[in-house]
Formats: C-alpha cells, sequence, structure tokens
C-alpha cells in the first residue's frame, strides 16, 4: 500500500516535471518551425542557385559576388543597391515626419479636452485602412486630370509618373496613413505626466516649450522609443505604397529594397538563391540600426 | 442645449479673452488638421455615387450632381474582385490569429515567468535574440516551409508563421513578472493546477496586456501585404490588403468604381473599429509600453 502511494507519488512529481514544457511547446515548435529553421535555411539557399523548380546548385559565395559587383554585368549590383538607397531615402525621411507630427498632434488634442477621445478615434482612422485602401483612394486624389489635389492647387502636376512627385506622393500617403497610430500612443503617454510637475513648472515661469522638452518629453521617452524602432524597422518593410501606388517607378526611381527582394523571389521566375543573399544583406543593413537603437536604449536606462 | 450655454456663460466669466482666444485658437488648429483626414474621405465617399462621366469632368463638384449605385452595383457584380470575400477571408484569419498568438504567448509567458524547469532561461533568450532579425530574412524559407506542408492557398499559412513571434512572449512575461506569487500559492494550497492557476488566476490578471496585445497582433496580420501575396494564387483565398493591390489595375482611371472598391474596403473595419473604440483606446492607454 505504501509503496503504491509512493509510486503514484513519483508519477505525479514526474509529470509536473514535464509540466512546464507543455506550457511552452506551443511557442517553442511554432518558433523553431517558423523563426529559427528558416533563418539557418536562409544562409544555406544563399550559397546555392535555386529556381526551386529543378534541383538546387551549389554557388559558393557568387551570389554575395554578384551583389557587391564583383561579377557579372553588375545589373544585379545596381538594382540592389537601387533599391536599398531609396529604402534608406524613405527610412530618413518618412521616421522623423511619424515622429515629429504625431508628437504636436497628440499636444493638440490633449490640449482640446472636450473632445479629446473623439479626436484620438478620428485621427486614428486612416490607420485601421488597409495600405492597398489608402493607396486606392490617394491615387485618385493625386491624379493629374481628375484629381481634386490638382483642382485645388490649380495646377497640373503628375504626381505619380514623375520625380519628385513620385517620391512626394509616397511621403505624403504614409504620412496620412501613419500619423495616427503614433498619435495615439503619445497621446496616451502624455495622460500620465504627472500633473503637478506641470503646475510647479508653471508656477515657476516655465513656457510650454520648456515644458515639453524638460518635462513631458522625458516622461514619455519610453514611448517614444518605441515608436522610433517600430516606425524605423515598419519604414524599412516598405513595399505596398511602391508596389501599388506607382509601380516602383517612375524609371524605378521609387523601386525599394523589398521590392527588388520580392521580385527576385517572386516575380515569375524564382530565383531563391539570390533572393536569399539579398535579404541577408538587406536584413544585416536593418540589424544595424536596431542594435544602435536598442543601445541608445540601454544607454538612456543606465543613467535612470 | 440650455446646459451647454450656461456652461459657456459659466466658463467666460471664468476667462480672461485672451484665454478664451487661445482656447479657440487651439480647436481651430484641431479642426484644420481634421479636415486633412475628412476632405480625402469625403472625396472618396462622394465619389463612388458618381457616373464616371462625371468624375472625368474638368467642372469638378464635391457633391454627385446625380446620384448613382451603378459603381457598387458593377463592383459587386464583378467575380474577379470579390471585396467581401476578402473582407470576410481577412476577418476570418486575424479573429484566428489573434485568439491563437493570445494563447500561445501567453501559455510561454506563463510558463517563463511563474514554473521553473531546466532550460527555461536558455529558452527565453533564444526567443528573444531573435527578436532583432529582420523578418525579410524567413520570407522565402517560410514560404517553402508553407510549400512544403501543403498550406499554399490555404488560411492557415497566414496564421502559423505569425505565431511564432516572440513580441507577445515578452510583454506578457514582462507583466506577468510584476503580479505576487501569492495568488499562485494560495490557490496551489486549495489544489489548483498550473493550468487552472494559469487559466482561471493568471489569465484574467493580465487582461488590459492582453487587449493591447490583440489590438496590436490584429491590426499588423490584417494589414500584412507582401505575406499573403506570397502564399495565395488564387483571388478566392486572398486578404482585402492583397487582394486589393490589383484592384486599381483592373478599373484604370474608373474612379468612381475605384472609389466605390476603397469604401467597400473602408467600411466594415469601420464599423468594428467603431464598435470597439472604447477598449481599444483603454486597451492602448493602460497596456502602454512599459515592458
Amino acid at each position: 500500500m505504501e509503496k503504491a502511494i509512493k509510486a503514484k507519488g513519483e508519477g505525479k512529481r514526474g509529470f509536473s516535471v514535464v509540466v512546464p514544457y507543455l506550457f511552452v511547446a506551443p511557442f517553442m515548435i511554432l518558433f523553431i518551425v517558423f523563426g529559427l529553421v528558416p533563418l539557418v535555411m536562409s544562409v544555406i539557399i544563399s550559397f546555392t542557385k535555386w529556381d526551386y523548380a529543378t534541383p538546387m546548385e551549389w554557388y559558393g559565395l557568387n551570389n554575395f559576388k554578384l551583389l557587391f559587383g564583383l561579377i557579372g554585368s553588375g545589373q544585379v549590383a545596381s538594382d540592389f543597391w537601387n533599391g536599398v538607397l531609396h529604402t534608406l531615402l524613405f527610412v530618413v525621411v518618412e521616421t522623423p515626419i511619424l515622429i515629429a507630427v504625431p508628437m504636436l498632434v497628440a499636444l493638440l488634442v490633449t490640449r482640446c479636452k472636450a473632445v479629446r477621445k473623439f479626436s484620438m478615434g478620428f485621427f486614428y482612422f486612416p490607420t485601421i485602412l488597409s495600405i492597398t485602401t489608402v493607396c486606392i483612394l490617394w491615387n485618385f486624389l493625386l491624379d493629374t486630370n481628375s484629381g481634386i489635389i490638382n483642382h485645388y492647387l490649380g495646377v497640373e502636376i503628375p504626381w505619380i509618373t514623375q520625380m519628385p512627385y513620385a517620391w512626394i506622393s509616397i511621403f505624403l500617403l504614409s504620412s496620412w496613413w501613419g500619423i495616427g497610430g503614433n498619435m495615439i500612443l503619445y497621446v496616451a503617454g502624455i495622460a500620465n505626466v504627472p500633473q503637478e510637475i506641470l503646475e510647479a513648472a508653471t508656477l515657476d515661469g516655465a513656457g510650454p516649450v520648456t515644458k515639453f522638452f524638460s518635462i513631458t518629453l522625458p516622461c514619455i521617452r519610453r514611448t517614444v522609443f518605441y515608436t522610433l524602432v517600430m516606425t524605423t524597422i515598419g519604414s524599412f518593410n516598405m513595399l505596398g505604397q511602391a508596389q501599388v501606388l506607382t509601380a516602383g517607378g517612375p524609371n524605378y526611381g521609387t523601386t525599394t529594397a523589398m521590392m527588388v527582394i520580392y521580385n527576385t523571389a517572386f516575380g515569375g521566375v524564382n530565383n531563391f538563391g539570390r533572393a536569399c543573399a539579398m535579404a541577408l544583406v538587406f536584413g544585416a543593413i536593418m540589424l544595424v540600426f536596431t542594435v544602435l537603437s536598442f543601445k541608445l536604449q540601454v544607454a538612456d536606462d543606465a543613467e535612470d | 442645449m440650455t446646459n451647454v450655454i450656461e456652461k459657456l456663460r459659466h466658463y467666460r466669466k471664468n476667462h480672461s479673452p485672451a484665454m478664451i482666444a487661445t482656447e479657440v485658437m487651439f480647436y481651430v488648429l484641431l479642426l484644420l488638421c481634421a479636415l486633412t483626414v475628412l476632405i480625402p474621405s469625403l472625396w472618396a465617399v462622394a465619389t463612388s455615387f458618381k457616373f464616371e462621366t462625371e468624375v472625368l469632368d474638368a467642372n469638378v463638384t464635391l457633391f454627385p450632381k446625380e446620384v448613382t449605385l451603378e459603381n457598387y452595383i458593377s463592383i459587386m457584380g464583378n467575380r474577379n474582385v470579390p471585396i467581401l470575400r476578402w473582407f470576410w477571408n481577412s476577418f476570418k484569419i486575424a479573429v484566428v490569429y489573434v485568439v491563437l498568438y493570445l494563447a500561445v504567448s501567453s501559455l510561454a509567458a506563463f510558463a517563463f515567468s511563474r514554473l521553473k524547469f531546466k532550460g527555461r532561461e536558455a529558452m527565453f533568450w533564444l526567443g528573444m535574440s531573435s527578436m532583432m532579425i529582420p523578418g525579410v530574412i524567413n520570407m522565402i524559407p517560410n514560404y517553402i516551409i508553407i510549400d512544403k506542408l501543403g498550406l499554399v492557398d490555404n488560411m492557415f499559412s497566414m496564421i502559423l508563421p505569425g505565431l511564432g513571434g516572440v513580441f507577445g512572449v515578452f510583454m506578457l512575461r514582462q507583466f506577468m513578472r510584476g503580479l505576487p506569487m501569492a495568488y499562485d500559492e494560495a490557490a496551489k494550497m486549495d489544489g489548483a493546477n498550473e493550468f487552472q492557476i494559469y487559466f482561471h488566476i493568471v489569465l484574467p490578471m493580465c487582461a488590459p496586456v492582453l487587449v493591447t496585445l490583440a489590438i496590436f497582433s490584429f491590426q499588423g496580420n490584417w494589414n500584412d501585404y507582401v505575406w499573403p501575396l506570397i502564399v495565395t494564387n488564387s483571388a478566392e483565398t486572398r486578404t482585402l490588403t492583397a487582394g486589393l493591390a490589383t484592384f486599381s489595375g483592373s478599373y484604370a482611371h474608373q474612379y468612381g468604381k475605384q472609389m466605390a472598391g476603397a469604401v467597400l474596403s473602408a467600411l466594415p473595419i469601420l464599423i468594428i473599429f467603431l464598435l470597439g473604440q472604447k477598449y481599444f483606446i483603454k486597451g492602448i492607454s493602460i497596456g502602454g509600453i512599459k515592458g
């Protein structure tokens, strides 16, 4: 009898050792299958020449050499770096817009207390639309002949088919789409800034600008940091705008890195080896930015 | 109405004209900002009710001179652009994704924050270190994996890969670490097992973070553009975001129909947003980014 109880107890203990693993199993399996295995596969495929239909061929470093223009005509390299440069342009211009403008709108929304809740929902509206819906809408607004923007401005600018207008259109559309998302986070952050400190500063004669930079901004810097990282990553991945609104044109002028990779892998021919090499090089560039911004955050935390 | 007037009168008594002027200026500024959102939307809606000939007319006005439903009827009848079907696909996929994402992430976060087991830290940090790896690197291999699993054109191709994301686990673990272990111990004394503690005690306390996570993951899945394009071949199985990619092309320069499409694609999500707006704003404000 005693033995049986002991055995049962041990069996139960045996099971309870497994329990934590049952909790993490679904996540770990999915993470390994769709997060870790692909990473390894990507590296392996980048050393091959593979169109997915015929057997893989070992290609050594040739994909990377092609990307850096060391072999071949240099066309692959120029297409790829052309895309990377455009992506960087988008990141450098759009990220500051999507940090600064939502901040101004958030301050305005906070200030206008009577309609604060309503405005939050209202300015968030464009963000709930899918990027393709936004592109269809702006494709009409920006139309040279029947678009309302030219109509109101009284001009005939080919917004989508000529440089630099094509880029201006993309920035305009992306800002219209993205401002609400960061704005709502800022409003939520600003609401948590201790009111007493702001009032004390007012009594000490601090103006609104001083109060913003020395109280509000430091209080919400974690939110700002979060939006900065997320907006930067999002901008790096920009594809929809360039594909649907401008189709990468005019003359490949708005073709982004994501678009080059997508077209290499899925645009008719599955050039998987080359596309994986591109993804790795482009991914490494993105990684530099993310690691840098994480370093900034860690340095900032260390100051506390 | 009289109440409002009363309030305004009271307000005027207590504020100097200069203060009132600044206040009014801020509201006017806000209104101007609001117009930049409103005017494009209004034009889209108005244009969707115009005849194509009127849209192309040089003498353009916001409101239709003659209202027609022709654009909507034409689009609903076009089998190549099944917008409502796409909407249903998007919705179904996003909802299933959010439910599974919250379940998978919270189960793992519970173990990572409140259970002790061998390899816990190693597993957690393995996951976290991958958070910085850009998704583009996994895109092509993930397509191959989905294809080998026979999931191309299947809704789960747009659900499963995202479930391996570590952001949710990270956020929930941070939050769960802040909850006192005394709850778990008391429940254990009462004979509750780990799953009961997770489901009945810890999970309800995580509600605010779960709402925030649900919103972010819903939007991420809903707005995903490139992945659904890769893993679907037929128009039937596409999501709204991916399906509409070729929409402008199939109605080149027929802006009445393009706007009808845009309105149809925006309407359902707008309704969902308006219904859930209260929870949404709360979720973002409470859950915030404290992680």
